[in-house]
């Protein structure tokens, strides 16, 4: 038998063609599995899994990006008055700005504030999470889902009549808890 | 014997008429029978399709979604607010599910100052949490179709 004729016999049988029936090589599982309309349903299948595992993953609602922000600027209106920097010595400032320790503290959150007054530094506070400022750094060269989404932000604000600049970095990972 | 019974019934039902036998008795079985599994086939497909699509319009428009969406929108606003803030949240969502799941509509919603987290249950056995840091007392309440908050200073 030439390479033609066992082209031919091999097509037959692919496409389950009454004299392939009849062949004795054609067995009954081999004609279920070769039908080219089998490959269509399992094409179908697949695409249907893929469809359906994309419109589950984006329906990932994250928010944190939005938490850093609210955090920015609760932080900010804290400890800036009319334009004017409030005194910071002795300055709680999770208690003066109304923030729950608690939650600040369970390894979701970060923030730090820097205040510059002659481009030289005049004080820093840093809350939360330090491993963040490093998963802020990384953000911005790459899209890793999990690391923390950050807010940065920079104010200027007065303080004895002088201009005062406040950068500030917030970051939260907070994924929320199925119960 | 029995056997010889039920084919002597069926002849009864069936019509004499040879050609008349034909229309429901085609010739060829092995046809029939190939045509027979094919079908079966194919609608054991349609319905592992019907169940794949039903699944994933579900996982948009299903419980898992709108616990999470709640859960988050409500301590996001907790976030925001500053004392004396008061807002009225529409949750007919969210009340439409737990009537559908048979679920108390008083336990929709808990808003743990204790603990700062908002939970959010349509159905029993599972629901979401979300933590917020406000650390102001939120009072609350479900009243109609709607989620009353205010923020008060906590020692208020």
């Amino acid at each position: 038998m030439n390479k033609k004729e066992l082209g031919k016999k091999f097509m037959r049988r692919f496409l389950c063609d009454k004299k392939a029936m009849r062949s004795p090589l054609n067995k009954k599982g081999e004609e279920r599995f070769l039908t080219p309309w089998l490959f269509m349903i399992w094409s179908l299948i697949g695409v249907a899994i893929v469809a359906g595992v994309l419109i589950f993953y984006s329906l990932k609602i994250d928010v944190r990006q939005n938490e850093a922000e609210i955090l920015s600027t609760k932080l900010i209106d804290c400890i800036v008055d009319n334009g004017h920097l409030k005194n910071l010595e002795n300055f709680e400032v999770l208690e003066e700005c109304n923030i729950d320790k608690d939650v600040i503290w369970n390894g979701d959150y970060y923030f730090n504030f820097s205040i510059y007054e002659d481009e030289k530094l005049f004080k820093s506070i840093a809350v939360g999470t330090k491993d963040f400022e490093i998963h802020c750094k990384l953000r911005e060269e790459s899209e890793g889902e999990s690391f923390a989404d950050c807010f940065k932000d920079k104010v200027y604000a007065l303080k004895d009549n002088k201009k005062i600049i406040i950068k500030i970095l917030t970051a939260s990972n907070q994924l929320g808890a199925k119960l | 014997m029995g056997l010889r019974k039920n084919k002597k019934v069926m002849r009864s039902f069936l019509p004499k008429n040879k050609n008349v036998m034909g229309i429901f008795l085609p010739k060829n079985k092995k046809g029939i029978e190939i045509l027979h599994n094919t079908l079966v086939f194919i609608l054991l497909n349609i319905v592992f399709f019907a169940v794949m699509f039903g699944f994933v319009s579900r996982a948009g428009s299903g419980a898992t979604t709108v616990e999470q969406v709640y859960a988050k929108q409500i301590a996001l606003i907790i976030d925001q607010a500053k004392p004396g803030t008061s807002v009225s949240l529409n949750i007919e969502e969210v009340y439409e599910l737990a009537d559908k799941n048979k679920f108390s509509r008083g336990g929709v919603i808990r808003i743990d100052n204790n603990e700062n987290k908002v939970y959010v249950q349509v159905d029993e056995g599972r629901g979401y949490s979300y933590n917020f840091f406000n650390s102001q007392e939120i009072v609350w309440e479900l009243k109609n179709r709607e989620l009353f908050l205010e923020v008060k200073l906590k020692n208020e």
